[in-house]
Order: C-alpha cells, then structure tokens, then sequence
C-alpha cells in the first residue's frame, strides 16, 4: 500500500508540472496585450513598455515561467490586476464558501444518489424502479443554469419558502446546493443501479440467501461493498466536476465563491486570478484522482496487487 | 398507466406550476425624484446590482462609477439632471477663472472624514495629488498644474488647459476627496477595502465580489440643492448586494428581498411599468451605440459604400427589437452630454434617413452590381460578403446584428455575423483586425472621440487624419461653452457627411424600486443615486 501511495504521489508531480506550464502559457495564448488591460486605455506605448519592465513581463518566456513557478511555489500566487490585492487571499476569502456549496451539495447528492440507487437495485422492475430511474436520467440531463432558474422560479417566486440568492438569509444554501446535488444524484442513482443489479446476480449473493442472512446485511454489507468500487472513484472525479460547476450556480444564486471568482476574473481579463482559479482546480483535480486511487485500493486490495 | 406516462404527467404539472407565476399588475413609470410622506419603518435599505467594484477606492480602481464607491466619497460637484450644468456637493462656494485656467474652491468650515478627520484644503490638495500619482487614470488629471491652499477652507487650483474635458471625471468618485493620511496609515492595499472619505455611507463590511455594507456617515454634510436633507442619512444602513443574473435580480425586488435594483433588467421592464408596487426611475446614458466599419477595407474606404449603409439602417425596427432600453440617435454626442448640439440631430436625421432605394443607387454608382442575381451585390466578381464581429455575451447586440443582417441584405450586402468573447472583439477592433462590427460609445464628454475616431487607443475605423486630430485638441481646451458646443457641432458634421461611423441608438438605463422607497433622487445617470431623502415607507 505505501509503494503504491508513493507510486501515485510520484507519478502526479510531473502531472502538476504539466498543468503549471499549461496555466502560465494561458497568459500568452489569450488574445490581446495583459499590460494594456492594467493601465488607462490612453497610456503611451513607452509607459505600456515601462510597466511591462516592471512587471518582468519583456524576459523571455521559459526565464518568465521559472519565475512565476517560484513564486507559487512559495505560495505567492500574484496581484489581482481589478482587486489590487494578493491573489492567494482573494481565494482564501471566497474558498470557504465554495467549500461549504460543494461539500453540501457532495453529501446531498451521494446520500441521495447512492440511496435510490439501492432501492431501485433491490426492487427492480416495481414503479419505485421506474421512478427513481426515469427521474435521475431528468436530473442527471438538466443543465445546471436552468435548473438553478427553475428552482428560482417555484420555490422562491412561487411559493416563497426560500430565499433566491445570496448566503446571509437562513435557507440560502439550499436551491443552490440542490441545483449542485440533483444532477450529480441522478448520475449516482444510475450508476449504483447497475453496479448492484450486477452484484446481486452474483453466486456468492445467491449463497448468502439461501444462508438466511437479513436483506439489511445482504444489501448493506455484502452487494453495496462490491458494488460502491467504481462508484467510490466517480465519487471523487465529481470533485473538479463540482468545483467547475459552481461558475453557473455561483452567479444565478449571487453565492460569493471561487465560481463567480472566475466568472468576474475572465470578464475581466484578470489573469492573475485566472491562473491562480485553473491551479487550484488542476490540483484539486490530482488529488481527487489520487484519493480515488487510494480508496478503490482500499476497498479492493486486489488492484494494488495487479 | 404506463410508468413512462406517468413521468411525461409530472414534467406538465411542473411546466403548468411554473408557467402560472401571479404576473403583477400594472402600474407606470416614475419621474426622477420622489417625496417622503411617511415616518420610516425600516433604517435599512437594500440594493441589488448587477455591478460591483473589486476596488472600493475609487482613485486605484478602474471602475469608479459604480453605485457603492460615490456613496463612500464625495466629489466637489455634481451635475443637475435637468440643466446639466455644475451644481455643489462638497463645495460651498466655487469659482472658475473666465478662462478656465484656474479653479477656486471653498469648503465648510466644518467638514470632516467619516472618522473625524479635518475635511480641508489641504485634505482636498492631497487626494487630488494621490490620484495625479496612483490612479490608473492619472491622465484626467494630467492638466493640474499646482494646487495652492489659500487657508484651511479655501484652494485654488491652476490648470495648463481648461479642465472642460476632466469634468466627467470630477463629478465622480475619482475626482472625490478620499483621507490620504489613512490610506498612507494602513497602505494602499488595505485601503482599497477600507476607504475613508465623507460621503454620505462609510464602509462597515465588504465581501468582494458579493456584499457590502455601508452604514450612516454622522459627519456627512452636502450643498446640493436637489435634496432637502443635506445631513446624515434617514437611512441607518445600506446593504448592497451584487446580483448578476436578470432572473434573480428582477426575482429578489419582486419578493421585497430588496429594496432597489440599479440597472434593472431589460427582460422585467414591461412587466415592472405596469405594476403599482415597483417604480421606474429612467435616465439616458451619454453616448450611443453605432456601426463601425474599418476605413482601412477595401470595401468601406469607399464613401458612398458607408453611406449606402448608412441609408439602408432603419433605427425604429432596431430599436423595437431592443424593447424600452434604446431610441433612434443619428448624432455622435446625444442630449445627455456635454457639448449636445439639438441642430444636428437634424442635420443628422435629414443627411441619411432611410432610403433603401437610394442606397442601391449608391452602391451602384460604386460599381456594385448583382450580376447573378443570388441578391448580392458583386464588384470584379467579388461578392459584397463582410464578416460582422460581435460580443457573444451581449445579447441585444446579437439581436441588433440580425435585425442589421436582413436590412443590408435588402440592399444586397451579405453580413456574416461572427460573434466573439468581448474582450477579443475589443482588441481586434483597435487593431483594425476586422471587417464592420459595433461601436459602444459611453462618456458624457465629445472628448472621448479624440480616442475614438482618431487617436491610436481606440480607433475602430482605423481613421487617420492630422488636421481632424489638431481640431479635437483644441476643442478640448475651449472652456466657453457655447463655443465648445459650435466646435463639437462642425467636428460632427464632417463625421456625419464622411460616415465615419453610423450612430444607430442611444441607451435608456432604469433604476427600479419598490413603492416604500421614498425620496429617492436619481441621475443623469445611475452613478448618480442620491439617498439623502430616502425613507422607508412599508
């Protein structure tokens, strides 16, 4: 296990390195001059070069690049062009309010997803069946903007029982943590469904019943444990799905968050932000990937063996 | 029932519930001013906007004009809504030498920063000083030669040129008096989220990006004369909230979750005007919005080319496709700004008004002939095909762009519409990298079109011309009005009869409050919220 942990660890840093050289080319693939985007549109070009010399920006790029490895190595992720402030602190700020949409929507849509799954697995071909499996494939389907706008329109126009946007107000979270969890539970539901039905088609299943062992024991420890394998690393790779998707729900819902973060900063042409945005997600990427890796190791000792 | 009939049954029930949203009823729009008849019920109002600054010190931000920093900030004048002429805010008395080279200014004698610092001359000698140095628009206030404190109320500030083309920029938040010495205590960074100044609100939270909350200046004291309140706020607490998706602003002042929307979404305007809980607060917007053609093409350095293009425009069926937010302009510099000439909208509307036949003629005369009739005109066997660049992310745009579309196919010109992200339109229409597109054109000043239409920071048409640029000069420095407006009224003629751009529309912004709202001031324009007599009336 710890030579597979190693293994794995090994094997993302170049991944990482990798990304780092993808994010900072960003800067030079964009169309357009980044200086001009920092300074009064009426700037000579002698001040434009001026402040390009400042700002390191006239090295050539691969001394720019080492540069700028440097420093976000050392946490220094560079000055919001529109914020004037660090780069690191401006995601530190909005960081705990992603957190809190994403981890609630992951826990929401896992429970949700992974219990109806069962249920649609244990009582294949019922109406529960058919409604839990026709309702994910229209959650999993929707696109998220206009679910989010739906939810908008009945529970918060219509009927009143939640408030629209923003995060002060008690209930703020849920429509747009539910439009985060819907979809991903849809999938989930699915996936389980397969998984299980596979599972519970196996001998040793049909051995265990005819032992006499409860349905609880029989669904819960035996079938869900072989079957939440490959679930258990979609799990995971929903991470930077999720993190990705908040850039819709942030703005429909004014959430405050990394998303609308990005959102702004693209409009904005802000790039220091927007490397420092696609580096956190890149990373979380890896690690989410990693965990997956470590976990199906986990629960599946076999794989690390083959 | 099949199980599948039962899904399609919901997915209608639910289409049905949400189709069957109460509309409002119907109520009409609202003047620029309001009177307060009632006690207030409620010290906090809350605001949604579809904008907000990252940067809520407006002489290091790029965004200045938005509704949270001129709350925090108090420029020395503002303009009348009606007249357009300087009225005073934080001034008591004013004074500009006959030619415009010299300004003297005289403060209360009690004015103070929202902490309780002196609000003087030399307060005033500083701020203006910091913004000569940090801002990244230094240059507006590149003609201030000296600033001279005469004594603790009183300074006279001397220009190299009359500062007529800065006074867009004075009347803000930029041209506002900020504490210098708090932000020299806690430095520049810390003070972009924590600015002093003495407006009317002085900052208590701010989550960028999200929220901020401003709370009563009690040192707050004003001269204008548009309000009968000119101390400290009715209102306790102003809440701002930024909103940016239409659905959910319009949805948040519906449900009463806030008070104000600034910059109501065009989507709700008629559903709004009718409804007697809301009011509309409209104002136009200085400026316009116009084709663009690149001289620099082969196609449209020809003259009668753009003036065929010019005549083949119809405005009216624009406009109706944009609904309430735009009206038909033919003049570059609209009653909404500085130097506005009402003789040469005439000019204007006389010199191309629609006339699809003419404009055949024209192009014909060019030597554009459909040769095959496919509908498009042909020269030397090239098809009139253009490329038409637009934003992506700008809807009316887009929707302008299709309505231009089938308008120049009447006259045989094929418009491909090619829609790009916005700053990628921005940079390759001032490199001249295109083939027609849209010119936005927002600033009270004609000043702008020294940049615009000539200088090299921002010359969509690509146009060079010496003589055209030295006549722009100096008319930035005529400080007589009326001869600044004579100056800007030849300057548009000779753009008018060359096309160098076709004005198509110019815009109407609303600010939408709910009915408990009370003495509210709005404009000219929405960086101009006056909440001096606001009252909460529920």
């Amino acid at each position: 296990m710890q030579q597979y942990l190693v293994q794995r660890l090994l094997v993302s840093v170049p991944v990482l390195l990798g990304v780092t050289a993808i994010v900072f080319a960003i800067l030079f693939l964009t169309p357009g001059d980044p200086v001009r985007t920092m300074v009064d549109p009426r700037a000579t070009e002698e001040r434009v070069q001026e402040i390009r010399v400042q700002l390191g920006l006239d090295r050539p790029w691969p001394e720019q690049y080492l540069r700028w490895l440097g420093r976000v190595l050392r946490g220094d992720l560079g000055v919001s062009i529109t914020a004037k402030r660090p780069v690191a602190q401006l995601i530190a700020e909005q960081l705990p309010f992603t957190l809190r949409l994403t981890l609630t929507s992951f826990v929401i849509g896992t429970l949700l997803g992974i219990t109806l799954g069962v249920v649609a697995a244990v009582k294949q071909s019922s109406w529960w069946d058919h409604l839990i499996t026709y309702t994910s494939i229209f959650w999993f389907s929707m696109p998220g903007f206009w679910l989010g706008l739906m939810l908008i329109l009945i529970f918060g126009l219509w009927l009143r029982w939640t408030p629209i946007s923003g995060y002060r107000e008690n209930g703020a979270l849920i429509l747009p943590a539910l439009t985060l969890a819907l979809p991903q539970m849809g999938s989930l539901a699915r996936l389980v469904r397969t998984e299980m039905l596979e599972v519970l088609g196996e001998e040793y299943m049909k051995t265990a019943r005819a032992k006499g062992v409860r349905p609880f024991l029989l669904f819960y420890r035996h079938a869900l444990r072989n079957a939440i394998i490959p679930v258990a690393v979609l799990l995971f790779l929903n991470v930077p799905w999720l993190l990705g998707g908040t850039v819709v729900i942030e703005t429909i819902f004014a959430w405050p968050g990394l998303g609308r973060l990005m959102y702004q900063a693209l409009l904005q042409k802000d790039f220091p932000v927007v490397q420092g945005l696609l580096l956190i997600i890149a990373f979380s990427t890896v690690v989410a990937n990693l965990l997956g890796d470590i976990t199906t190791v986990l629960l599946d000792p076999r794989i690390e063996q083959a | 029932m099949k199980h599948y009939q039962w899904l399609v049954s919901l997915l209608f029930v639910t289409s049905l519930l949400t189709a069957c949203v109460a509309p409002a009823p119907a109520t009409q729009s609202g003047d620029a001013s309001g009177e307060s008849t009632g006690e207030s019920t409620r010290t906090t109002l809350r605001i949604g906007a579809s904008a907000m600054t990252d940067v809520l010190d407006a002489q290091q931000s790029f965004t200045g004009f938005s509704v949270d920093s001129i709350q925090i900030a108090q420029p020395l004048f503002r303009l009348d809504p009606d007249t357009r002429e300087l009225i005073p805010d934080l001034v008591e008395r004013w004074e500009f030498a006959e030619d415009g080279t010299s300004l003297m200014v005289t403060l209360p004698g009690d004015a103070r920063f929202s902490n309780g610092d002196p609000l003087d001359a030399q307060a005033f000698k500083d701020a203006w000083l910091r913004y000569k140095t940090i801002s990244p628009y230094n240059l507006d206030l590149e003609m201030v030669e000296e600033i001279r404190v005469i004594d603790d109320q009183t300074a006279e500030v001397l220009f190299n040129v009359p500062p007529a083309a800065s006074l867009p920029v004075l009347i803000t938040a930029f041209g506002a008096v900020w504490n210098t010495a708090v932000a020299e205590e806690i430095g520049d960074e810390a003070f972009t989220i924590a600015p002093v100044a003495g407006g009317p609100l002085m900052v208590q939270d701010f989550t960028a990006g999200s929220d901020l909350t401003l709370v009563r200046n009690p040192n707050y004291q004003t001269n204008l004369p548009l309000v009968e309140n000119q101390g400290p706020l009715h209102v306790e607490t102003v809440e701002v909230r930024l909103i940016q998706e239409e659905v959910t602003l319009a949805g948040e002042l519906e449900t009463g979750a806030i008070d104000l929307a600034v910059n109501a979404p065009q989507s709700a305007l008629e559903r709004w005007a009718n409804n007697p809980d809301i009011q509309l607060y409209d104002y136009l917007e200085p400026g316009y919005v116009g084709i663009a053609m690149n001289l620099q093409h082969p196609y449209f350095s020809d003259l009668r080319v753009r003036q065929a293009i010019a005549k083949a425009v119809d405005r009216e069926a624009i406009v109706k496709v944009l609904g309430a937010t735009a009206s038909p302009q033919y003049t570059f510099i609209n009653s909404a700004m500085f130097a506005y000439s009402p003789e040469m909208d005439d000019y204007a509307r006389d010199l191309h008004p629609h006339d699809v036949e003419a404009a055949q003629a024209l192009l014909a005369e060019a030597g554009w002939a459909d040769t095959d009739g496919d509908g498009i005109v042909e020269l030397a066997g090239e098809p009139f095909m253009v490329e038409f660049l637009t934003s992506a992310t700008n809807t009316q745009l887009h929707q302008a762009s299709q309505v231009l579309q089938t308008q120049l196919r009447e006259i045989g010109i094929d418009l491909q519409i090619v829609q790009q992200d916005e700053g990628f339109v921005r940079d390759a229409m001032s490199a001249g990298d295109y083939d027609i597109g849209f010119d936005s054109i927002l600033w009270l000043d004609p000043d702008i079109f020294l940049g615009v239409l000539a200088g090299s920071w921002r010359n969509y048409p690509q146009y060079d011309n010496p003589e055209m640029v030295e006549e722009l000069t100096a008319a930035r420095q005529i400080w007589d009005p009326a001869e600044r407006t004579a100056a800007y009224a030849e300057l548009q003629q000779f753009w008018l009869d060359e096309v160098l751009e076709i004005p198509l529309w110019e815009r109407r912004s609303y600010v939408a409050a709910r009915s408990w709202v009370q003495g509210l001031h709005v404009g000219p324009n929405n960086r101009d919220l006056y909440l001096n007599d606001v009252m909460i009336v529920e």
